[in-house]
């Protein structure tokens, strides 16, 4: 009798870890972003050394958007002093909405690199582009 | 029992990520799909007029257009749009051609980048 409601506890749990892991995967599968930016004329401030990022949800969920969850790589180094920026309209960061990525603190002289943004569940995308 | 409640969890997991790998691909085959041209951009002392033709076979939204001249977004200064002569409608269809005004300063050899919703993207240079 022990045996058998141990085995039924744990087959429950193993269905909830299941039903949870097949929700993670449907929500990347869900989540897709594209950055915006032109290559060739990407908004950076060398005196603030500033760059603006515009990262558009082209996927078909709401996206959650703070330094803990969205992460910008350029040339595999990871700037962490992000300001996000919404739409006037826009109250979340819901498909085909463009967020704004300031990134600070970030020094590019004129040379080609590569951007990645990372956001929620691993998922990214990534664009050469070239300051001149 | 056991067996139940597993093929249960199993069942309507995969169902799940079917359906969201289905609307996934749907994505990917639209953005495939999706192709636009600029044609041509000019300007006034205020106004930059953009034509753009929907180049692929899908069709496209107005509203989910962005716009970035020199790289900066400036889609809040669409003041005015029309599809194929059309003023009403936010339907881009395949063929068409877009018109938008943008409320903007702009100077000769500025890049413009119109972006769907979808995220694709084509740029043309003002003359």
């Amino acid at each position: 009798m022990a045996i058998a409601g141990t085995l039924i506890s744990t087959t429950q749990k193993f269905s909830g870890d299941i039903q949870k892991k097949g929700i993670s995967m449907g929500d990347t599968l869900l989540t897709e972003i594209k950055i915006i930016n032109d290559p060739a004329a990407m908004p950076y401030n060398s005196s603030n050394k500033t760059l603006t990022l515009y990262v558009k949800n082209t996927g078909s969920i709401i996206l959650p958007f703070s330094n803990q969850t969205v992460l910008v790589l350029i040339n595999g180094t990871a700037f962490t002093n992000l300001t996000f920026v919404l739409p006037s309209t826009a109250q979340s960061w819901g498909p085909e909405v463009v967020m704004t990525i300031v990134v600070g603190n970030v020094q590019l002289p004129k040379n080609d690199y590569t951007l990645k943004v990372v956001v929620h569940g691993g998922v990214y995308a990534t664009t050469p582009f070239k300051i001149s | 029992m056991v067996a139940t409640l597993l093929m249960t969890a199993i069942d309507s997991t995969l169902m799940g990520i079917e359906d969201n790998f289905k609307e996934a691909q749907d994505r990917q085959s639209d953005y495939a799909m999706t192709m636009l041209h600029v044609d041509n951009v000019t300007n006034n002392t205020t106004v930059v007029f953009i034509n753009i033709t929907n180049t692929g076979s899908t069709v496209l939204k107005v509203s989910n257009i962005d716009v970035l001249v020199n790289g900066s977004l400036v889609t809040d200064k669409i003041k005015n749009h029309s599809v194929s002569g059309s003023t009403t409608t936010h339907i881009w269809a395949p063929n068409e051609r877009l018109y938008l005004e943008l409320n903007l300063t702009a100077k000769t050899g500025d890049r413009v980048t119109v972006v769907t919703g979808n995220g694709k993207s084509a740029t043309g240079v003002l003359t």
